[in-house]
């Protein structure tokens, strides 16, 4: 019976841990649950057409490069991936060398990043010039 | 329930420590929310964690783990949050797996980031620890080895877990949070080195010695133990402690046993061990003169917890009887007249443990003696069988409905007389339990 007692209260305990980590993530999240997908930052960009138009095998190879380096499991394109820093209105925000210098967290970046962010990101110097470049393509094209 | 409000307190302590981490959050500037499901899942990942860290301070056993409920009860609730922490960071991947699959890539994927690998290697340890928890014996895991596999296990998967954490780095931006969970892996290491270095240490610094070794009935031992120059450990009759042979304490060799002695005596203190298992079937090898280490004592189960009751009920089942038996000597050694019943169940009358001495102590304590034998012999005329409510109806008169009551013996025998007990409209606060046989 005491065990009985003890696997209720366990039960009960995984119950409220459970109902105050909904109640954070609602608290967080105001909206009503059908409006948050319209935020602008879920929201697919709508594309403007480039005039000459993206390189189309250069625009593959900036994706095969951003799901190598698993750009998802910390960013969101047109609501894939982790939505917490989407990459949707990157394109039209920076250019070619601001995002470069984002990309591998030059030292430039020390007071946007903080310094935890800056580290992990300068992995990405390994990154050769061509496959930053094609990255950035597929960035402002996804 | 023993003690509402003590109850109510830990359990409120405990929910404060596990949802610090999220809670912290909201007492700064929030962060944007990123859609219900990302955060819930957010949320989930950190507060599965730190359940799964504060399993180390419920296992460490601080003197304070000794209030009200019992340690055995704080191991129960030890076993059954880790199926839940596992559930709730089995529900952190699986929203991200259904909501955010790219997020996750393939968890089985070794080129993926280090943090998310980390995790998922967390995850896989998790689950295998609490396979190996639940079903230790069908898996035919000896106690010992499971023991330090354990460790192995909560250590490694609590650092994967930790570093997966860390390199994430998601709400980790907020200083305060950041602190804090700083804070959470500096305690958790603190708390290793406590429970793995110190605290053996501490028992190393009080040895005891074997002094004497006698065989029982039912294949059981009694083993008396002698501190080397100190005081023993003080301890209430019925309690119980973690018992070191043949290793230092630093071996994580220590087995669990009911002191049977009285608590009354001057410095020695026994325990009765029956061959069960692989280590207590080597208990008839000890020497007189070996060195033996204890960390204790620990548990509910004592008649000193309840000083006002007018009488006790004590019903045993086989080795069941060696705390009981602490209690009845400390009764006689006390001078304590007040009435008591045993109920005590065998298999058969030869294996009786202790039954010349406790029909000896029916000239000192008010003591009425209820045998029941599973196989009795030829000619007897007791109970047979099992403890059943009739036995329990027939013996106890209506004066016993306010005494305490004492059940120790197989879950079987515990779970049928606690019934029978709860039929008898026995409030449930006057019923103790010792539960062992954890895993």
């Amino acid at each position: 019976m005491r065990e009985r007692w003890a696997k209720r209260i366990a039960f009960l305990t995984g119950l409220i841990i459970l109902l105050l980590s909904a109640l954070f993530a609602n608290l967080q999240n105001p909206a009503p649950a059908g409006k948050k997908d319209a935020s602008p930052d879920n929201a697919p960009m709508p594309m403007t057409p480039v005039a000459a138009g993206p390189d189309i095998s250069l625009t593959e190879a900036g994706r095969e490069i951003y799901n190598e380096q698993f750009c998802a499991s910390c960013h969101s394109l047109a609501g894939n991936g982790a939505p917490r820093n989407s990459l949707d209105a990157i394109g039209k925000k920076y250019t070619d060398l601001e995002l470069k210098n984002r990309i591998t967290g030059a030292d430039a970046l020390k007071d946007i990043y903080s310094e935890r962010i800056l580290r992990y990101k300068q992995r990405y110097k390994d990154l050769t010039d061509e496959e930053l470049n094609a990255l950035i393509l597929y960035l402002k094209n996804p | 329930m023993p003690s509402f409000v003590s109850t109510f307190f830990w359990i409120t302590f405990y929910l404060g420590l596990v949802l610090a981490p999220l809670s912290i959050l909201l007492s700064g500037p929030m962060p944007a929310g990123s859609g219900f499901w990302w955060d819930f899942s957010m949320a989930l990942g950190f507060t599965g964690m730190a359940m799964m860290g504060v399993q180390f301070l419920l296992t460490a056993r601080f003197p304070f783990s000794n209030v009200s409920f019992g340690i055995d009860i704080i191991y129960f609730f030890h076993r059954y949050l880790a199926v839940m922490a596992l559930v709730i960071i089995f529900l952190h991947v699986a929203i991200l797996f259904t909501k955010y699959p790219e997020s996750i890539g393939s968890l089985t994927s070794l080129q993926g980031p280090w943090h998310m690998r980390a995790g998922a290697g967390s995850l896989l340890i998790f689950s295998l620890m609490i396979i190996c928890a639940l079903w230790r014996k069908p898996l035919g895991l000896l106690y010992e080895k499971w023991r330090l596999l354990h460790i192995v296990f909560a250590v490694s998967a609590c650092s994967l877990a930790l570093g997966h954490i860390e390199g994430v780095s998601y709400y980790l931006a907020v200083p305060a949070q950041h602190t804090l969970w700083h804070m959470y892996t500096f305690f958790f290491l603190l708390l290793i080195f406590y429970v793995r270095v110190l605290k053996p240490w501490l028992m190393y610094k009080k040895p005891y010695h074997v002094t004497k070794l006698h065989k029982e009935r039912d294949n059981s031992w009694t083993m008396t133990l002698e501190p080397d120059g100190f005081k023993r450990l003080s301890f209430k009759p019925g309690q119980f402690a973690w018992l070191t042979l043949r290793a230092s304490p630093w071996h994580i060799k220590e087995h669990p046993f009911s002191i049977s002695s009285s608590a009354e005596t001057e410095n020695n203190l026994e325990f009765t061990v029956k061959e069960l298992g692989d280590f207590t079937r080597t208990i008839k090898q000890t020497s007189i003169g070996q060195v033996a280490y204890l960390d204790g004592p620990y548990g509910a189960f004592s008649i000193d917890r309840h000083p006002q009751a007018p009488g006790f009920i004590f019903i045993a089942g086989g080795i069941g009887i060696a705390p009981i038996m602490s209690m009845l000597r400390t009764m006689r050694d006390r001078g304590d007249r007040r009435p008591i019943w045993l109920i005590y169940g065998t298999e058969n009358w030869h294996d009786t443990t202790f039954r010349e001495e406790l029909e000896a102590l029916k000239d000192t304590l008010t003591l009425h003696i209820i045998h029941v034998i599973k196989n009795p012999p030829e000619g007897w005329t007791g109970e047979t069988g099992y403890i059943t409510a009739a036995i329990l109806t027939k013996y106890l008169s209506p004066e016993t409905q306010s005494f305490e009551y004492f059940l120790c013996g197989p879950k079987e025998m515990s779970n049928l007389v606690q019934h029978a007990l709860r039929h008898r409209k026995i409030p449930l606060k006057n019923i103790h339990c010792e539960l062992f046989d954890m895993v």
